[in-house]
């Protein structure tokens, strides 16, 4: 039980870092395949946020969020930047 | 040898029995090979998508000509004559053949392959209408059908297919008018393959060019996969509207190796636009300071000395094509397609690219595939060097189509760090290249139902020994594999010098 309590201070405390990742620069597929490395290193809710320069990551996103039950909250650009703003979902 | 000399050679033979009589009448059709095996063995090409194999017949009447061959910028003699009559012949046997109406329709013959037609009508349409600087292309279209106009134009949106990932169709007409909405009179043209050459499916181009023409937008039809395939109708069409404004192919994917590209472009289009290519043979008179172009189609946009010895081999291609009668010939194809899609979809570890839902999505016969536990360059490369097949592998120069079918199948992979680290994204990258691709099937006139079974039971039999065969090979890097023993220097196969010398020694 005291594990299970430390665990789950553990997992709420993870929950509040927001994951970072830089894909700039890389290209189709794999600024979703580091993401999905990362989310799986996340507990269920956190959140991670992506940036990458390759245009097609704006479809790849979505569909990847869509597709592996993720939650793509916000996405923008800045700069020829763009950015993801994604939680993690309960499927993956 | 003009056509009526070729008439009265076989004036009767036509349809299935020409067919029949010509199938085996293809220089290669009987080329053999040694294998990693040591056993030799007679090749099964099965890359006609990319060239086919040359026409006898094609290559008979070339040789032919050849005792008549000049320059066809030579007027006065008679072999000046000769070629020019010819040139000009095998212009107008494409457009009959591609139901073009000369008063219409002029058939420029440009470079090596349809490349050059496709950067020469974007420029064409950016000098017409500069004004409108977008370029409407299909999500399936090989890079020749869409680097020249994203060169030549501002914007070019890729019009979605139906159906998703690797089940696709074709081009969704909802997307496409949509898309012809939103730009509304941006829109210069439409630019769409008649059939993938990845998938083998058809779009259908009348529609999209009804549809195009109603925003009053042009259409373009890259027509290299159809052509040899299925009868085109460029402009004979009801109502007008679905005519084809410029319909492009590569004479080597037409039984012709060494014949140009072809564009059939309508006159209106073409006619008052400045060429770009400039020289001898387009111009009527040149003075020190200026120079009149000719107005006459197609010289003002063939200068140089053309292909003239391609453009009469294709033409000549065209013309048996059209004998025996692209229906037949279009059936006879399906009927091995269908054994080919059959048969793959018996094998549980065959992944087949775009939806084979024939019914709905047709498509000329090319197939592309994966099989579960071989990469690409693997699969293609074993089918090489222990039967025989030739197939090719990759991305087939249309990287965004392949990319979305395969894109599923690539997030499945796992790469090895999450970080974004010089050493370690090479890695992946390479990882990823080995995975990114496709084997390709594609059939021909002389494609035999023994190709097809040599094809189906080398992927079974290889499936079934993937690991002794895996261990044969060595990564090479950028989606290469290489045998670790069996590797045959080709140039004692064949060489030119070797060639020469053989003739010269006969002297
Ligand atoms: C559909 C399609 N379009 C365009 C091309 C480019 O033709 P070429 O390389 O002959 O210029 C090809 C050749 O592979 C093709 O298959």
């Amino acid at each position: 039980m005291r594990d299970r309590l430390q665990e789950l201070k553990g997992d709420k405390e993870q929950m509040e870092e927001i994951m970072q990742l830089n894909a700039q620069g890389l290209h189709c597929p794999l600024p979703v395949l580091k993401a999905k490395k990362v989310l799986a290193s996340m507990v269920v809710g956190q959140l991670l946020e992506v940036s990458a320069t390759d245009e097609d990551s704006v479809r790849d996103f979505e569909a990847f969020t869509r597709s592996h039950g993720h939650l793509l909250l916000k996405s923008w650009q800045a700069n020829g930047v763009f950015v993801f703003l994604i939680q993690k979902g309960e499927t993956s | 040898m003009t056509l009526n000399t070729y008439e009265r050679c076989n004036p009767q033979m036509r349809g299935l029995d020409l067919l029949q009589k010509i199938r085996t009448d293809f220089i290669g059709i009987d080329t053999h090979y040694t294998l990693a095996t040591a056993k030799r063995s007679k090749r099964h090409f099965l890359d006609s998508a990319a060239s086919t194999l040359m026409m006898k017949t094609a290559q008979a009447t070339a040789f032919e000509f050849l005792n008549h061959y000049s320059n066809t910028h030579s007027i006065t003699h008679f072999s000046a004559r000769i070629s020019t009559e010819a040139y000009e012949w095998a212009h107008a046997r494409i457009l009959s053949f591609l139901h073009a109406d000369p008063e219409d329709y002029t058939c420029i013959f440009l470079g090596s392959g349809s490349t050059s037609c496709f950067n020469r009508i974007s420029k064409i349409f950016r000098d017409l209408k500069p004004d409108q600087n977008t370029v409407l292309i299909s999500l399936m279209e090989h890079h020749s059908n869409d680097l020249p106009h994203r060169q030549h134009h501002d914007n070019v949106f890729h019009i979605p297919l139906e159906g998703e990932g690797r089940h696709m169709g074709h081009l969704n007409m909802i997307a496409l008018e949509d898309l012809l909405q939103k730009y509304q009179g941006d829109v210069s043209y439409v630019a769409v393959t008649a059939a993938s050459n990845v998938t083998g499916i058809i779009n259908p181009i009348h529609e999209i060019a009804q549809l195009a023409h109603a925003y009053g937008a042009y259409v373009v039809v890259d027509g290299s996969q159809i052509v040899a395939r299925q009868s085109v109708n460029v402009g004979h069409n009801v109502p007008h509207s679905r005519n084809i404004d410029a319909f492009i192919f590569s004479g080597h994917k037409v039984y012709a190796p060494g014949s140009p590209g072809v564009m059939v472009v309508r006159r209106e289009v073409i006619q008052d636009v400045v060429p770009t290519n400039v020289g001898g043979g387009m111009v009527n008179r040149v003075f020190r300071q200026s120079y009149e172009v000719s107005p006459k189609l197609p010289d003002r946009e063939e200068a140089g000395t053309p292909n003239i010895l391609g453009a009469i081999t294709l033409a000549a291609a065209i013309e048996v094509l059209d004998r025996i009668g692209m229906d037949i010939v279009s059936k006879e194809e399906e009927r091995l397609l269908q054994m080919l899609l059959l048969g793959l979809q018996d094998i549980p570890e065959a992944i087949i690219y775009g939806s084979y839902d024939l019914s709905r999505y047709p498509r000329v016969a090319t197939v592309a595939f994966n099989l579960a536990g071989f990469d690409h360059g693997l699969l293609a490369t074993i089918l090489n060097d222990y039967y025989n097949v030739a197939v090719r592998n990759d991305c087939f120069c249309a990287h965004p189509y392949v990319r979305e079918m395969l894109l599923q199948e690539l997030w499945d992979l796992d790469v090895l760090n999450d970080l974004n680290q010089d050493v370690f994204d090479h890695l992946d990258q390479e990882f990823i290249k080995a995975r990114q691709g496709m084997v390709r099937v594609s059939l021909g006139l002389y494609t035999t139902e023994r190709d097809i079974e040599a094809l189906l039971a080398a992927i079974c039999d290889l499936n079934s020994q993937h690991d002794f065969y895996a261990q044969q090979y060595s990564y090479q890097g950028n989606g290469v594999y290489r045998h670790n023993e069996f590797q045959p220097n080709h140039t004692s196969l064949f060489h030119p010098q070797d060639v020469v010398n053989f003739f010269l020694k006969n002297k």
